[in-house]
């Protein structure tokens, strides 16, 4: 096939943003060569600057309805790429506020850190518009480089290094596998880009290519059993690293997920769709199970995240267009809740260096901000009213019982409560334990304003979800050809089928 | 107020929590200043409500409705029938209450207040709800509350402190922890409450879901959906889908009732509470799972309701004389109580399965005036706890000497739990007497004796605390003086003797939300209304007259009620 | 049968309510002889009430008089509903000339916490007074449970035993535990006349209302159900014989004036005759349960009488004695013809002078002994003439000698009986013998005889106060013994009616009348 590089400015125009964040990146990294005197903080906020105008640039396209594909479909900007987008973009701006205070602990390279951040951020907006397979590789090992010298940023901590090693390997070995997989399907079916794939005949091939490609994909979101690398490296780099890599590449990932399934496969919907609750009920359960134990914050939010997608597959296992609407809206929340506890995490490690469990005793006297909030996202994450949490989980089991997937909501409804084991046991620690020495902890501006963001976020979106309803409704419109079981009042079958 | 009645109730705590976030804690005036303040408006509301409520009319009234979710088809529906308006009532009356109950606690008061508040206002939510996704938002919005009120100002049980070793403290904050039902410390309290609680409530909220996918309506809201939804002979799994959702309902919200193998929770949790929060955890926590039953099986699966009403029958005989014998031989004094509040639980559950007007009727009415009592008895235990900082039993006594006016209400408190004449607990076990013989005589036998067993172990706590001889070390302790230490109880109080002399109103609003249930359910128009029909008919005969005749069966139950109305004249 | 003649002024109400209004007014007072005359006061106002209604009261008629009524609960037919007719009437006059009494007696052997005492007294004799007139089932059930509660304190804060806390304990169970099941019977009766008024679209639909449970027709095999579960309260009240082990605890381990309300008014009889009696017919003059019944009763009364021959203790004595007593009261009852019922009616009054009169001279020994152990008397006739005569007086009335109001009452019940079934009337004499035995061998060893050891030489007689109360008591005694025709007729009216009911059955009677209107 060939491909027509005819470029018009309006072609143009639907990469601004990512042309913008790449002059920007440029910017970056002139700037900090060219001023090494420069305080950091500077360049952290010169680099939010760069990602608030590409965002900004985002809302713009959102508003105006400016969508449209390029290079032969390799590259999609629709309303489903500008809310990956916007989340990777807005994530990425959080994660440089609460890096500011961070980055002292790095000896070298404080510049290139916001770099390397934007870059792999530019990535993954490539991923978020992936729409064939090539692009897919390329865009999803462009953001993974920035991402394998981050992880192991700090150069003297053993815990650091190990992490960069084993998220390098399986990274690497996760590539190979998207490569192989990618070649088996073209090979198969002749195609790369994913709206041609519709009318392909099921084969063996393509089934191990998209497992392969799948498989991949797992790695990047941490779903059971593609999940080995997530506690060690969550544990090991530095946090607000940790934050980053828990939030937007799963993002990015998703979005390539929902168009390889909804739109590539969706002829085969019934077939992945047991291997997509499968891989559900494992996340869930394993990362909950798992998380009871631990006795290390990030540890115990890594594989709490591992539950949360268990989560989200939920939603794309129903492989409905409201299956769709809720991945989304749980991201967001999970967003919020997630980056949130994070920035806490972070914020305590700043005051008294450490972050394992115990040494949260008695934060609820120390700083009651920082305790009430981390109860907030805590209990978001379990799933609370009125928080978002809730709601996004109760979206996902009303996407999934319309399609009658019992046995998943079943299972997700026993893990609400497993979950909220854990995470009571640090509100425990929070507020019944008594603190060690009571001196009050301080918190510095930059992560107040994140802690703020993630709280309004967190609240709002649970006591009036509407307007976040109405936006991923209509950013996954797309989708709505894939049936509805809502358009149709289906006469309830003789036999419950169980699993889907 | 008018219409907004409703919102004052439910908003007016919120209000007050949100603003004591933006208190310093160093204002402990202000600070009880603004929660007794939202709480006293939410009082006056609901006075007014249940004061307004038109049960000649009946049905739901003061409703709100607001548009949350189009997707989902959820919206904010706030309403309240015969049933809702006493709860109500009794949560607000409690809230305010508590409120001074807890007036001497010194540690994090504003936290305190705080998440009393919302607990209170959340409860009133699930009164109020008339979306199934609006009940259990705020259903699971209430436990969560209750774990912090646990562990932070809750108090270890005697056997705990003999046994901080630091294993068991290297033991509560892993897994084998929950299984380790010795444990008497708070912090197990309040995990297994909550998990406890969630555990059912997600239950419950599988059976929300079935109802919703199956109804195919694409809502939450209760009244189209008992109006609406078409769930029965579903077959599943060689049952039918009605059955399993009906279960699920059940025995999710009969968990927080508590029905007797669901009820470990509930004492663990009375024991270690603040007096405060056991008031309300006693006073209505508990009745939600009532009232979500009624509000949701009944409404909307009365034939379902019907055919397996007699399991809470089976089961609330073993609530009843379980929680007795356990209330007999305990030692202390929360115990005691929370045990016995499980046991009468097992009233309601009685009335309620009679499914008849009367019983059920008397069952509300007995939800309302168990709230009172064993409010009361709580607040008094909580009162002695402070004072004497144990709560067995055995180490105790004498203390009516320092105590009189405590000791003297005391009494009162157990006669109202016991259900003495003079209190309205009476009139509602008469209720649930009269109504429930015809089905299920031999519950009635057990309950009647349960009555006995409650006098007997009442008498026996009251006799350990406030007779017999006293322990010096408590010399110190001093009797309830201050205004704000005496009203609580001179309310409820108040309350409950008040509606002993004046129950009709009482009557007839709860009858005006039981009549629609029970005849949707038993397929019978109220009886009285039944009579005064066939009367006419007789009339018409005569006359030769033919009229159409009411069917409508919200027709009749009006008509029924205005009878009951008339007899007040 | 029992029409109703409503007043004009609602004197009942004044009668059941001023004590209790005392009650609060003494709270006020602090001095203590100000308590003390204050509730004297109010005492003697309900007496003279009393007295008024007795006076105004139509001897020979089978109406409710003075009866008031106020719709309470209508939905569930429970009313405020007074009434007084030949049965209750003397039992109210009684109850207020015994308190009264007990006061008086009260005044100075009761030291501590005066007023709580008194208030206590005056909030028992206005549930009793409820309790005698109830015509509602559920009001009357009201105050019958309500007693419960001055009982207890009466006897656990001012008894003289160290057990005391245990008896008002064992007293408020056993008491309780048969009226719950009285409740049940209650409301069987309720759901049984509810039944009915469906069937004829009688109003109203429910209904407690003696009166209007009378007119409607029981089923037999119902009847028996409910009789049992009445039963059951009012034996344990009472108490007849198998329910009665409650009784000498309370009676010795709480203080005088308790005891004499105990054993001077018998509720539970009482409840046999105002409520099972008429209610279930039927049932009352079935084969067993006439058996049963009068084999409870035999039982109670040579029971009674044996173990009151070995009593040493002279309280424990009077406990067993009013066992016995109350056996001839229900044999009395169960005779179920015109003297039987007449004479246990009586009797109930008698006992009311006799019983109690005794336990007030008990009383009086106690406040010289500290003790009514029969080793700290002994030949005390000599220091103390007057306490003697009047112990004797009293006890003769107790044991029925002619001339007292003891021999009318048990010679009708005697006659009763033996018209019913000689066998039964022949055992029930010998209780008669056991009574003068036991009394009069006490009476012998206590008051006769050389002086006892522990008898002090100075040992006051009666001062104005007791002299006050033992006289009272035996005019009474007298009154009713020579002349007992007034009270007699007071009854008739009432009694005949009764036994109409029970040749009639509920059938007959319901089938026959209208149900009567009330208001």
């Amino acid at each position: 096939m060939t491909f027509s590089f005819t470029m018009s400015p309006s072609d143009l125009l639907l990469l601004l943003p990512e042309i913008l964040l790449t002059v920007w990146l440029c910017l970056i990294l002139i700037v900090d060569f060219s001023f090494p005197r420069l305080p950091n903080e500077q360049l952290a906020y010169f680099s939010i600057a760069g990602l608030v105008a590409t965002l900004g640039c985002l809302v713009w396209f959102d508003v105006a309805g400016i969508t449209g594909t390029l290079f032969a479909n390799m590259f999609a900007l629709d309303r489903m790429a500008l809310f990956f987008k916007m989340f990777i973009v807005g994530s990425t701006i959080l994660v440089i506020l609460v890096s500011v205070d961070y980055i002292h602990r790095f000896k070298f390279f404080r510049g290139e850190y916001y770099f390397l951040v934007v870059m792999s951020a530019l990535g993954m907006m490539f991923m978020a518009s992936a729409n064939d397979l090539l692009s897919v590789f390329v865009a999803l090992e462009f953001s993974t480089l920035g991402f394998y010298v981050l992880v192991a940023y700090l150069r003297d901590d053993m815990g650091s290094n190990e992490a960069g090693i084993k998220f390098f390997i399986l990274g690497i070995f996760a590539a190979a596998l998207l490569a192989y997989g990618i070649s088996l399907v073209y090979g198969e079916t002749g195609k790369l880009v994913f709206s041609d794939m519709k009318t392909a005949q099921a084969s063996p091939g393509l089934a191990i290519g998209f497992l392969l490609i799948f498989a991949a994909l797992g790695f990047k979101i941490g779903s059971v059993p593609f999940h080995s690398w997530i506690p060690d490296t969550y544990h090991g780099s530095p946090t607000p690293v940790t934050a980053f890599l828990s939030i937007a590449p799963k993002g990015a990932a998703f979005a390539i997920l929902l168009r390889m399934f909804l739109v590539a496969l969706v002829t085969f919907k019934p077939i992945w769709t047991l291997l997509l609750v499968a891989a559900s009920i494992l996340s869930m359960t394993y990362g909950n199970i798992v998380a009871i134990a631990q006795k290390n914050m990030k540890r115990l939010l890594a594989y709490s995240g591992i539950a949360q997608i268990g989560n989200v597959l939920i939603g794309l296992a129903t492989g409905t267009k409201m299956g769709s609407d809720a991945m989304l809206f749980y991201l967001l929340t999970y967003l919020f809740a997630n980056l949130g506890a994070f920035a806490i995490v972070i914020a305590v490690s700043e005051a008294i260096g450490s972050e394992e469990i115990d040494d949260y005793s008695g934060l609820g006297r120390r700083s009651p901000f920082l305790a009430f909030s981390m109860l907030i996202f805590l209990l978001s994450l379990a799933g609370v009213p009125p928080l978002a949490g809730f709601i996004g989980k109760l979206y996902i089991f009303i996407a999934a019982i319309k399609e009658g997937l019992y046995v998943l909501i079943t299972v997700g409804l026993i893990n609400i409560v497993i979950s909220m084991y854990y995470y009571l046991i640090v509100v425990k620690k929070m507020y019944v334990s008594e603190p060690h020495d009571r001196s009050p902890l301080k918190v510095s501006g930059p992560i107040k304003v994140v802690v703020y963001v993630c709280l309004a976020g967190t609240l709002a979106i649970g006591i009036y979800p509407q307007p976040v309803t109405d936006w991923v409704v209509s950013a996954v419109m797309m989708f709505s050809n894939v049936a509805d079981p809502t358009a149709s009042l289906p006469a309830p079958p003789a036999v419950i089928p169980f699993g889907g | 107020m008018g219409d907004l009645t409703l919102l004052f109730i439910l908003f007016a705590p919120f209000v007050g929590a949100i603003a004591l976030i933006f208190v310093s804690n160093r204002q402990t005036t202000l600070v009880r200043g603004i929660a007794a303040g939202s709480a006293f408006v939410s009082l006056l509301a609901s006075l007014y409500l249940f004061y307004a409520y038109d049960h000649v009319k009946g049905g739901f009234q003061f409703v709100q409705q607001f548009e949350w979710s189009r997707q989902l088809g959820i919206s904010l529906h706030l309403g309240v029938d015969g049933i809702g308006t006493p709860l109500v009532l009794a949560s607000s009356i409690l809230l305010f209450a508590g409120i001074f109950v807890s007036w001497h606690i010194k540690d994090r008061t504003k936290e305190f207040y705080i998440w009393l508040l919302i607990l209170a206002a959340a409860t009133i939510g699930v009164f109020m709800s008339l979306d199934l996704f609006f009940l259990f938002f705020f259903y699971e919005m209430s436990v969560i509350p209750m774990y912090l009120l646990l562990g932070m100002w809750g108090s270890h049980t005697k056997t705990y402190n003999e046994m901080t070793d630091p294993e068991g403290l290297k033991l509560r904050d892993s897994v084998r922890f929950i299984f380790n039902f010795g444990s008497n410390s708070k912090e197990y309290a309040a995990m297994k409450l909550v998990l406890f609680l969630s555990a059912f409530a997600v239950a419950a909220l599988m059976g929300i879901l079935l109802i919703y996918k199956y109804s195919g309506l694409n809502t939450f809201d209760i009244l189209v959906l008992r109006e609406q939804a078409k769930l029965m002979n579903i077959p599943v799994l060689g049952t039918t889908l009605d059955k399993i959702i009906w279960i699920l309902i059940f025995f999710g919200f009969a968990s927080i009732a508590p029905l007797w193998p669901l009820h470990s929770w509930s004492p663990v949790g009375h024991a270690a509470a603040p007096a405060a929060t056991s008031m309300l955890h006693a006073g209505v926590l508990m009745k939600l799972g009532h009232f979500s039953i009624i509000r949701v099986a009944f409404e909307i699966l009365p034939e379902t309701t019907r055919e397996l009403m007699p399991i809470a029958a089976v089961l609330c005989m073993f609530s009843i004389v379980y929680g007795g014998f356990v209330a007999f031989y305990a030692k202390d004094t929360k115990y005691v109580i929370g045990y016995s509040s499980s046991s009468h639980m097992g009233y309601v559950f009685l009335g309620m399965a009679a499914l008849d007007y009367i019983s059920l009727t008397g069952a509300v009415m007995y939800m309302f005036a168990h709230a009172m009592a064993t409010a009361m008895l709580f607040a008094m235990a909580g009162w002695v706890y402070d004072q004497t900082h144990t709560r067995d039993i055995p180490s105790l006594g004498g203390l009516s000497n320092r105590m009189p006016f405590i000791s003297g209400c005391f009494v009162v408190g157990c006669m109202a739990s016991i259900g003495v004449p003079g209190t309205v607990n009476f009139i509602a076990e008469v209720m649930i007497i009269v109504g429930s013989w015809n089905k299920y005589p031999l519950q009635v036998i057990v309950a009647v004796v349960g009555i006995v067993l409650t006098l007997a172990y009442l008498f026996k706590m009251m006799r350990g605390l406030f007779y017999g001889p006293m322990d010096q070390k408590y010399s110190h302790a001093h009797d309830a003086v201050s205004l704000p230490d005496r009203l609580p109880l001179l309310i409820m109080i108040t309350v409950t003797i008040g509606f002993f002399f004046f129950p009709m109103h009482l009557y007839n609003v709860v009858r005006s939300g039981v009549d629609p249930l029970i005849a949707k359910i038993t397929r019978v128009v109220p009886v009285a209304s039944q009579d005064r029909e066939m009367l006419s008919v007789k009339r018409e005969a005569q006359t030769g007259g033919v009229q159409n005749r009411p069917q409508d069966v919200s027709d009749n139950a009006s008509r029924d009620t205005v009878h009951a109305s008339r007899g007040k004249e | 049968m029992l029409e109703e003649l409503a007043s004009t002024f609602p004197i009942l109400t004044c009668i059941l309510f001023l004590p209790v209004i005392g009650a609060v007014v003494l709270w006020l007072f602090d001095d203590e002889d100000m308590v003390r005359t204050s509730a004297l006061t109010v005492a003697l106002l309900e007496l003279a009430l009393c007295v008024f209604v007795l006076l105004r009261f139509i001897p020979e008629s089978a109406a409710m008089q003075f009866s008031e009524h106020v719709p309470w609960i209508p939905a569930l037919g429970v009313s405020y509903h007074l009434a007084v007719d030949g049965i209750s009437v003397l039992f109210v006059g009684l109850t207020a000339f015994l308190t009264v009494l007990i006061i008086i007696y009260s005044w100075d052997t009761v030291r501590h916490q005066v007023k709580l005492y008194m208030m206590a007294l005056l909030a028992l004799e206005t549930t009793t007074m409820g309790v005698f007139l109830s015509i509602d089932l559920i009001l009357f059930f009201v105050f019958w449970e309500l007693m419960l509660i001055p009982s207890y304190f009466l006897i656990k804060l001012w008894g003289g035993g160290a057990e005391r806390h245990y008896a008002a304990l064992k007293f408020v169970l056993y008491t309780l535990l048969g009226s719950v099941f009285m409740l049940v019977g209650i409301a069987l009766l309720d759901i049984n006349y509810h039944q009915w008024a469906m069937l004829r679209h009688m109003e109203p639909t429910y209904s407690f209302d003696l009166l209007q449970l009378l007119s409607v027709p029981i089923p037999f095999d119902q009847q028996v159900l409910i009789f049992w579960l009445l039963f059951l309260g009012f034996a344990f009240k009472a108490p007849v014989f198998p329910f009665h082990t409650w009784l000498p605890d309370a009676l010795f381990e709480g203080p005088i004036g308790m005891a004499v309300v105990l054993a001077g008014l018998k509720l539970g009889t009482f409840g046999f005759i105002r409520f099972s009696i008429p209610l279930l017919p039927d049932a009352s003059k079935s084969q067993t349960v006439v058996a049963i019944t009068m084999a409870l009763g035999l039982a109670a009364i040579l029971y009674g009488a044996i173990m009151a021959l070995v009593q040493q203790d002279f309280r424990r004595l009077l406990a067993f004695s009013s066992i016995s007593h109350l056996g001839f009261v229900v044999i009395g009852l169960f005779a179920l013809n015109y003297q039987g019922l007449q004479g246990s009616l009586l009797t109930m009054i008698n006992l009311g002078f006799s019983t109690a009169g005794l336990f007030f001279i008990a009383g009086f020994l106690y406040s010289r002994q500290q003790s009514t152990q029969l080793s700290s008397f002994g030949g005390m006739a000599k220091q103390t003439p007057l306490l003697a005569s009047f112990f004797l007086f009293i006890g003769l009335a107790s044991i029925g000698l002619p001339g007292t109001n003891g021999f009318v009452g048990e010679f009708l019940i005697l006659l009763g009986t033996f018209k019913a079934n000689w066998l039964y009337g022949g055992i029930a004499v010998t209780g008669v013998i056991f009574g003068a035995a036991y009394f009069l061998w006490y009476y012998e060893r206590s008051m006769l005889g050389p002086l006892g050891k522990a008898v002090k030489e100075s040992m006051s007689d009666l001062h104005p106060r007791e002299i006050l109360i033992a006289a009272a008591l035996s005019v009474m005694i007298l009154w009713i013994g020579l002349y007992p025709a007034p009270f007699l007729r007071m009854m008739n009216g009432s009694v005949q009616a009764l036994v109409d009911r029970l040749e009639g059955g509920t059938v007959a009677s319901a089938e026959s009348k209208q149900p009567i209107r009330v208001d």
